[in-house]
């Protein structure tokens, strides 16, 4: 009996994990549709609108990937800076800056076959690259959790400097961005 | 699905992007392709951290500061292509064509 209840419990058991693995497995063809899906309607909507939404949705199934692959801070701060800084500039510069419907008429350049050739090449040699690569005895459980403290830890004394630098370049970002974006006028009456 | 299948999802965004990238004609939307080709890489490193052996924050690290970069590219690029698009009133990138006349 007791055997009979362990060897049910080791049964359920296994049955639970495959259905988890199941579970990472469809959240994952999922995502991947998301990512892939966004990133063809951004790159073939005519619309420059719709291909900001399009990208958004492509951001946020990234987001989705990154906390599968057990990187929670990772999915957050894509969330946080590119859902929701990057995307809003870029609706903004949109609105901004499209008249009506300037943007309707041709779409692409004339080199399109060759842009086409050249992203399937890459697919092709990368996709051949890692399919011919001996991944080793990795298996798909083996996704290992990033530890937030360890993070933390190393992003303040191995990586301080890189840290700091980024800082820098952020600050710089700015400044430069308002200086480009300044109407000229406003130079004169401050002058 | 393991490493090969994230893998090969940051392959074809990444080229989605590079095609986006020398196929269209609207300056903003050339800056969207690039943002997509930084997130394919980020999503590369974010997986090859994950299946390490042995448990590692760098991968994490390294995506952090890209997405760091890329915000900064995206405000410069932006004001750029504002400030262009005010003095020449259009954003399809083949009406920029003064050094060539």
């Amino acid at each position: 009996m007791c055997c009979v209840a362990g060897s049910r419990c080791a049964l359920e058991k296994l049955q639970r994990e495959r259905s988890t693995l199941d579970i990472t497995g469809v959240l994952f063809v999922v995502l991947a549709i998301g990512v892939v899906g966004g990133g063809l309607a951004v790159v073939t909507l005519r619309n420059v609108i719709h291909a900001a939404i399009a990208m958004m949705v492509c951001f946020g199934s990234l987001a989705g990937m990154y906390a599968l692959l057990g990187a929670p801070i990772v999915a957050a701060a894509q969330v946080l800076i590119y859902l929701g800084a990057i995307s809003v500039l870029i609706i903004f510069a949109i609105m901004l800056t499209q008249a009506g419907d300037a943007s309707l008429r041709a779409p692409f350049h004339r080199q399109v076959p060759f842009a086409a050739l050249a992203a399937l090449i890459v697919v092709g040699l990368i996709g051949w690259a890692v399919f011919q690569t001996d991944w080793g005895t990795i298996t798909a459980t083996a996704a290992v959790a990033v530890n937030l403290q360890g993070l933390a830890t190393a992003l303040f004394t191995d990586y301080a400097l890189p840290f700091e630098i980024l800082s820098l370049l952020l600050l710089a970002a700015i400044i430069g961005a308002i200086f480009l974006a300044r109407r000229p006028e406003e130079d004169e009456r401050a002058g | 699905m393991g490493l090969a299948g994230y893998l090969i999802v940051s392959t074809v965004l990444f080229a989605i992007g590079a095609f986006g990238f020398m196929a269209r004609r609207n300056a903003i939307l050339m800056l969207i392709c690039i943002e997509l080709m930084l997130n394919a890489v980020n999503l590369s490193l974010v997986a090859f951290n994950a299946y390490r052996p042995t448990a590692s924050v760098n991968g994490a690290i390294f995506a952090l500061m890209i997405m760091a970069v890329a915000a900064a590219e995206a405000t410069v690029g932006l004001a750029l292509i504002i400030a262009i698009i005010r003095t020449r009133q259009t954003a399809e990138v083949d009406e920029y064509h003064d050094l060539k006349e």
